[in-house]
């Protein structure tokens, strides 16, 4: 009656979802989970560029897609809008993860990518390699950004190198003596207790190996990036003694600035844009360093979606983003060093290439760049190390 | 009467308490509108209306803004449908599980909206998604409708009960068939409640925010997300104070409008 | 006046819908149980079937191989269980101090002031429910920063802002939900019959006698009515606590980070199997006391 044909309408209902989610395939072209070595999915890069689309959707860090809303002098996207049509629709992402994530809905076209990020992105199939014939500003890009461990698989390049940098060590002028050394965030005695900051997301677990690394050569960690268990154990247990002296985890960019203008952090990693944007506002007066130890940092790609509704679009953009006017631009902005070569040339401080070496190999290859750790160790040790996983795990322990 | 005067005033005193600790911050948001300084440092050093300028020109907020509105309004006529449906069917009638539709209508909006959320989203994504509909407007107003239908369904549930099928029988009995009882004897009933429930579910889509996050894509941003990508930007938060207080203002007298309605109808005037 | 009849058409299908009364019921019925039942409690069972399931932790993508791993680390992992007894005391301290800053409002309004009044008054509560959320939030991180609104008021006293954190987190919360937990109380005591309170103080009984031993018993149905708000929304916040509870973490935020940041779709929802079993015992433990009619 009733009664039953209410029950088996509903049992049929759910039973028919039942059968949808089981079936459904999800981006599942290289799940290999059990091997290190995943296979490299088979998606074809762009063999021409049309007309734009109308529209653009991208993933972006914070500063990187600047439209006159921050500051309105500060405006490298309305120039590209009105020159190719494509409307830009700018999705900030605070972190690594954050932008894998949203990569993964399949409903953005593009993102820039740090060394975190992009092999992730790669060998799930989210992106596509490029063709950098079709990118003709590419060619002036630095020689040491291309085809590199992070931003390229299989022989082919999966992204436009845009910028790098490093974390620096930002601390508010006059209420902070000068510091030398990360020793000044993990100080357990720290006289700034309550008003540290450290940057909300498990990678942060190497700055503290990165430290480690200096610090306490014993534990022989030669890569933060590539952690066994002792060493990991270590990274783990410093970050741990250093909850109770930390005011704010921080991954938005904005509540950062504003945590430094009200006195609210006073020291920790930070940014060169939120320092650059604190300084600007004239309420507080942040300094910035690369303490002894060396610095973790990123180098960050742009990279396409391999669902991407506007191909046209973002391929523009890509060859925007690293022409020299832009690049410069985005990297004064910021505060890192640019690809783009011819870039130099365009800054309005005349030296700031020299000051953040944008053409030094050499300088470059210091800075320890986010890099996805993986359980076969990246320096070559086997598959005895850490995998993100266990990052992502430690870092809810760490916070608590 | 009931209470003696030291009882009275008690009530008073701890009323107006209560009072103030809800307006404070609203009054903080409104002086801060005015507040020339971005990071909203306190007391106020000046007095500038250059944000409210401000607000007016920005594309984004009137963007957001009709976003919010039709999403609402989707939400409304969707939740007003079928929460109405169940009412009667709860109200006129006796069936197997009548108890339970109470517990399941109410389950959307009593479970955490980031659990509904991330629910409709996988189930957006494994069975939307093939068919080719992408996240966007429709997408959240089905998120919305999903807990609006409660307020509408206790609203009008409420009423029905309180009104009693004897005019609906007697309307049939002198010979009106079903859409003419309805419409000329049921309706006016429930007319009010109705009315309540609308705004109540519109008031709910509008200020939702965390399902609206898991159901809404990249070019779709309401009110509520353009104010949550912005909360801390320093050049766009003081905008938002604005928009908080002309938002206040605004539904000031859609909320007294529903107040009367179903005060109205609960002293008898329908 | 003889009022129209209606067309042959429509008296024969009233007629037959008048005569075939479960059609009629299955046609107001099918629309609304098709959308919550099929659309929403599907999606939810299907949500807490991937909770089974894993993620790859190279590429992030979904493994649909069944494992009890998710849950296996939500119980062992000893950070996931300090998390969940934070929230669900957060969650119980919001909903006390509510129904504590809620009863003396709420009777005033129902039974002191006049009907002009009180219309007035439940307009003016009804008002800060309009202004965003977000906002409202906001607002208050301004209160609590150094140097803000707290700080100017009470650093005369020689007391300050407690900053951001939990206390924070807690004040915001039962500031958001007070206007939740208000309502079904005013409800409930408007329909108390006045009779009732007449009779207790002829009979003698001071305010608090009468409040003790009328009131509360009869306006317990509304009092958990408001709970059921004020509790599961707590549970279920994350965003406050992104805005003022500085380095704290309630269990909403496990949720959020695992399925937004981390991408770990399973252990999210295997995570948010915690608050959905404690309001579903809440609802069914207060089912009884006949609160969801107050709602």
């Amino acid at each position: 009656m009733k009664r039953t044909q209410l029950t088996q309408l509903s049992t049929m209902a759910v039973a028919l979802l039942l059968i949808a989610s089981c079936s459904s395939s999800s981006s599942s072209t290289a799940t290999n989970a059990a091997s290190d070595a995943p296979s490299l999915p088979n998606i074809a890069a762009a063999t021409s560029v049309g007309d734009g689309e109308g529209a653009l959707n991208i993933v972006v860090w914070a500063g990187y897609a600047e439209n006159g809303s921050t500051d309105k002098a500060v405006d490298w996207v309305t120039p590209f809008e009105k020159a190719s049509g494509c409307k830009v629709n700018v999705k900030v992402g605070n972190t690594s993860d954050e932008m894998v994530t949203l990569m993964k809905t399949g409903q953005y076209d593009g993102v820039s990518a740090s060394g975190d990020a992009t092999l992730r992105l790669i060998y799930s199939g989210d992106v596509a390699p490029v063709n950098t014939d079709l990118v003709p500003n590419y060619t002036t890009v630095s020689d040491f950004l291309k085809n590199q461990q992070w931003n390229s698989a299989g022989g082919k390049m999966y992204g436009i190198p845009h910028g790098w940098g490093a974390n620096v060590l930002a601390y508010t002028d006059g209420k902070v003596a000068a510091p030398t050394s990360w020793g000044a965030v993990f100080d357990t005695n720290s006289p700034y207790k309550g008003t540290v900051t450290a940057y909300d997301s498990p990678i942060y677990i190497a700055d503290a190996a990165l430290y480690l690394m200096k610090t306490k050569p014993e534990l022989k960690i030669t890569n933060p990036y590539a952690l066994d268990d002792a060493q990991f154990q270590a990274a783990v247990d410093l970050l741990k003694t250093q909850k109770p002296i930390i005011g704010e985890y921080w991954s938005d960019y904005t509540k950062a600035v504003q945590s430094f203008e009200s006195g609210n952090t006073v020291i920790g990693t930070s940014w060169q844009v939120i320092v650059n944007l604190v300084n600007g506002g004239k309420k507080a007066k942040v300094n910035s360093i690369v303490p002894s130890e060396g610095s973790t940092g990123w180098s960050d790609t742009w990279m396409i979606s391999s669902k991407a509704q506007h191909p046209n679009c973002m391929y523009k953009w890509m060859d925007h983003i690293i022409s020299p006017s832009a690049n410069a631009q985005v990297a004064e902005w910021f505060g890192e060093a640019p690809s783009q070569t011819a870039s130099c040339a365009m800054t309005a401080d005349k030296n700031f290439c020299t000051s953040y070496h944008a053409t030094d190999a050499a300088y470059a290859s210091q800075i320890h760049y986010w890099t996805t750790p993986t359980k076969s160790c990246l320096d070559g040790r086997g598959s005895i190390c850490k995998d993100y996983a266990a990052w992502t795990q430690a870092w809810t322990e760490i916070k608590g | 009467m009931y209470f003696s005067r030291k009882t009275k005033l008690f009530l008073q005193a701890l009323s107006t308490i209560v009072f103030a600790f809800l307006y404070i911050p609203l009054l903080v948001i409104l002086v801060n509108s005015f507040n020339p300084s971005k990071t909203f440092s306190w007391p106020p050093a000046g007095f500038t209306t250059t944000w409210w300028g401000k607000a007016v020109e920005n594309e984004g907020v009137r963007t957001a803004l009709l976003t919010s509105v039709k999403a609402g309004l989707g939400a409304m006529l969707i939740s007003l449908l079928l929460g109405s449906m169940v009412a009667f069917a709860v109200a006129r009638y006796q069936f197997f599980g009548r108890e339970a539709i109470s517990l399941l209508v109410i389950l959307p909006i009593a479970l955490p909206g980031i659990i509904t959320g991330i629910a409709l989203n996988s189930a957006f994504r494994t069975t939307l998604e093939p068919l080719g509909i992408s996240f966007g407007l429709a997408t959240v107003i089905i998120g919305h409708a999903t807990f609006c239908i409660v307020v509408v369904y206790n609203n009008v549930l409420a009423r029905l009960k309180r009104v009693g099928k004897s005019l609906e029988e007697a309307s049939s009995d002198l010979g009106a068939g079903s859409w003419q009882t309805f419409r000329f004897v049921t309706f006016p009933g429930i007319r009010s409640a109705l009315a309540a429930g609308a705004l109540l579910a519109f008031a709910l889509s509008f200020d939702e925010i965390v399902v609206t996050t898991f159901t809404s894509g990249a070019g779709i941003q309401t009110l509520p997300q353009w104010i949550f990508d912005n909360l801390f930007r320093p050049n766009q938060a003081p905008i938002i104070n604005v928009v908080a207080a002309t938002l206040i203002a605004l539904f000031a007298l859609p909320v007294w409008l529903s107040q009367r309605l179903s005060e109205g109808a609960a002293s008898g005037r329908i | 006046m003889r009022a129209n009849l209606a067309p042959q058409n429509e008296l024969r299908a009233s007629s037959w819908l008048h005569r075939h009364e479960k059609s009629r019921l299955a046609i107001l019925l099918s629309a609304p149980l098709f959308w919550l039942i099929v659309a929403y409690l599907g999606s939810l069972f299907s949500m807490f079937i991937s909770a089974f399931w894993s993620v790859d932790s190279f590429t992030g993508s979904l493994v649909k191989t069944f494992t009890w791993e998710n849950f296996q680390t939500l119980i062992t992992a000893d950070v996931y269980r300090r998390i969940a007894l934070r929230s669900i005391s957060v969650a119980l301290m919001v909903t006390i101090i509510d129904a504590l800053l809620a009863l003396p409002i709420a009777l005033f309004m129902a039974k002191v002031l006049s009907p002009r009044k009180r219309q007035l008054l439940v307009v003016l509560l009804l008002l800060p429910l309009w202004a965003s959320y977000l906002v409202k939030a906001y607002a208050w991180r301004t209160l609590f920063a150094n140097g803000g609104v707290l700080d100017w008021l009470l650093n005369p006293f020689g007391l300050g802002t407690p900053g951001y954190g939990l206390a924070a987190t807690t004040i915001v919360l039962c500031y958001l939900w007070l206007p939740y937990m208000i309502l079904p109380i005013y409800a409930g005591l408007e329909r108390l019959p006045n009779s009732l309170l007449e009779a207790s103080s002829d009979l003698g009984a001071g305010g608090g006698r009468t409040f003790r031993s009328i009131v509360l018993p009869l306006v317990y149905p509304s009092l958990i009515a408001g709970s059921i708000f004020t509790f599961s929304l707590s549970l279920g916040d994350y965003i406050t606590v992104k805005i003022v509870g500085g380095k704290t973490q309630l269990f909403a935020n496990v949720i959020y980070d695992n399925v937004g940041t981390a991408g770990n779709l399973p252990f999210a929802a295997a995570a948010a199997m915690v608050p959905v079993i404690t309001v579903l015992g809440y609802l069914f433990l207060v089912r009884r006391s006949g609160a969801l009619e107050n709602l």
